[in-house]
């Protein structure tokens, strides 16, 4: 029993590592989008005061990581190291200590100017720990040896590692069950939910109306209330559905649908591609490769569909002639 | 040497913002400033909004402007609020647990001011109203500087009268929830 749970971590490994790459990728945009911002966000006048961000490390025990922000160029600095740390995370540098570098930066970061962040960094916080423990370093990964590696081969030793990345993977789905739980289940306390509107007013909020479609779409009673219950009911189920085989691919889909609904009509991108990317963390390593035949032969029968319709064709011309 | 006397100054910038929450407003900042010089008083009415060389824009141009700096501050702007929000909540609560005579509304007022002060939204919106008085003065010196924020609760048209011109105004309510002036202090 302990050793099937054990080999789940080993089950996981190339959607721990997409998701790797899609939350250092995240993290290097936002990154980008701050530096020409720096001094703004995170300097010593920026828009959050700077003495609260002591007072708040202060209080939380955290005064060994009160970075100096009231130095020049200090605020400039720090988003290049974080933008450093996310690159070496990207490419699994260094392994589990970037990501723990990592951590501790957004985490610093988050202190600083708590406001200027969104969902998505929210579900960064929650699962970059289970991420950094769990066996997301086999993928995309270029790997730097400069100490030599102490190898442990002892049976049990290897159990207990690997029940330890297994229960991380666990700890991971189950805090994505828990987002989308909570999240139906605060939706089901408003009236707006319940009665299949809601969709109509969020759409239409001046911040996210990003589309000139947002108007004439939820003027349509049957796009409403559809998308309202189909919202509701998928996040409802998702922490349900996700464990089941005959369930998991389409409650993928709709999510995905879902996400990128978002993005499209109220632009909140960051977390729509978060979201999208923990997916993959619930798709096994046998689902990946049955998946990558099963594009591959649709490729190899348009191919060979393609080819057949040449030699109809020249065929054709040949008689033609 | 006779030592000379700076004229007062005194300019209040005011940021009326809407609260973002379900049933939120088409409008976007709107702010309007007056500046008092040597008891002249010469009131201009703008609406901030920042182009690029400003830095910092306000949330006026999130329709336009999806990533970026614009939707940094929106994030900014709106989180600030629902802080604000939180704070006039739990601050009510606190007051009506801790009160015997619940509905003393001069001394709730007095305790909400006094809680609003700590609060890390509000500080915030201040330190960002500095960034906003200091593009608008341009670096001329004021004695005093007032802030003011207001924040709206609107509500557009329901769903039953989804149909109205999205864009006329007169078919939204609005009600006012804060509406304050708070003096900004080391402005640099």
């Amino acid at each position: 029993m302990i050793e099937k749970f054990s080999n789940i971590s080993n089950s996981r490994t190339i959607g721990l590592s997409i998701y790797r790459i899609v939350l250092s990728f995240l993290v290097i945009k936002n990154m980008i989008f701050y530096y020409p911002l720096a001094d703004d966000l995170f300097g010593v006048n920026a828009i959050f005061p700077y003495n609260d961000y002591v007072a708040i490390m202060h209080l939380y025990g955290f005064d060994f990581l009160t970075y100096p922000f009231n130095i020049t160029v200090a605020a400039r600095f720090f988003i290049f190291i974080t933008f450093s740390v996310s690159f070496l995370f990207l490419f699994g540098v260094f392994k589990r200590v970037t990501g723990i570098l990592l951590y501790i930066c957004l985490f610093i970061l988050r202190q600083r100017n708590g406001f200027i962040l969104d969902g998505s960094d929210n579900i960064m916080d929650v699962t970059l720990p289970f991420l950094i423990i769990a066996d997301s370093y086999n993928y995309f990964v270029y790997d730097v040896n400069f100490i030599k590696k102490i190898q442990i081969k002892n049976h049990y030793f290897e159990l207990i590692k690997n029940y330890i990345k297994s229960t991380a993977v666990f700890g991971f789905m189950i805090q994505i069950c828990f987002v989308y739980f909570f999240t139906g289940l605060a939706k089901v306390q408003g009236d707006l939910w319940l009665n299949g509107t809601a969709i109509y007013y969020t759409m239409r909020v001046e911040e996210f109306r990003a589309t000139s479609w947002n108007i004439p779409l939820t003027e349509s009673h049957y796009f409403v209330v559809f998308n309202t219950y189909f919202t509701l009911f998928w996040e409802g189920a998702f922490a349900f559905l996700i464990w089941f085989k005959q369930t998991k691919m389409v409650i993928i889909f709709c999510g995905i649908i879902v996400h990128f609904g978002i993005w499209l009509f109220m632009r909140i991108d960051n977390f729509s591609w978060i979201m999208i990317g923990t997916y993959s963390v619930f798709i096994s390593n046998q689902e990946y490769v049955t998946l990558n035949c099963k594009i591959l032969e649709i490729a190899k029968k348009i191919k060979n569909n393609r080819r057949l319709k040449t030699i109809t064709l020249m065929y054709q011309n040949y008689e033609k002639k | 040497m006779k030592k000379q006397i700076k004229p007062i100054v005194a300019v209040t910038l005011c940021l009326s913002m809407i609260t973002s929450s379900l049933m939120s407003s088409p409008i976007n900042d709107v702010g309007s400033f007056s500046s008092k010089s040597n008891a002249t008083i010469a009131e201009t009415k703008c609406k901030v909004e920042f182009n690029k060389t400003n830095a910092l824009p306000t949330i006026a141009r999130i329709a336009v402007q999806a990533v970026g700096e614009a939707y940094m501050l929106s994030k900014f702007v709106t989180s600030c609020l629902q802080n604000i929000r939180e704070n006039n909540i739990n601050a009510i609560e606190d007051f009506t647990k801790n009160t015997k005579n619940k509905n003393d509304t001069v001394a709730l007022n007095k305790y909400l001011d006094k809680s609003i002060i700590t609060c890390f939204g509000h500080k915030s919106i201040l330190q960002y109203s500095k960034f906003v008085i200091n593009k608008i003065n341009n670096g001329n010196s004021s004695d005093s500087i007032f802030v003011r924020y207001q924040i709206f609760n609107a509500e557009f048209p329901r769903f039953s009268k989804r149909k109205l011109n999205y864009y006329d105004l007169s078919g939204y309510k609005f009600s006012k929830s804060l509406s304050k002036y708070f003096r900004i202090n080391n402005l640099n």
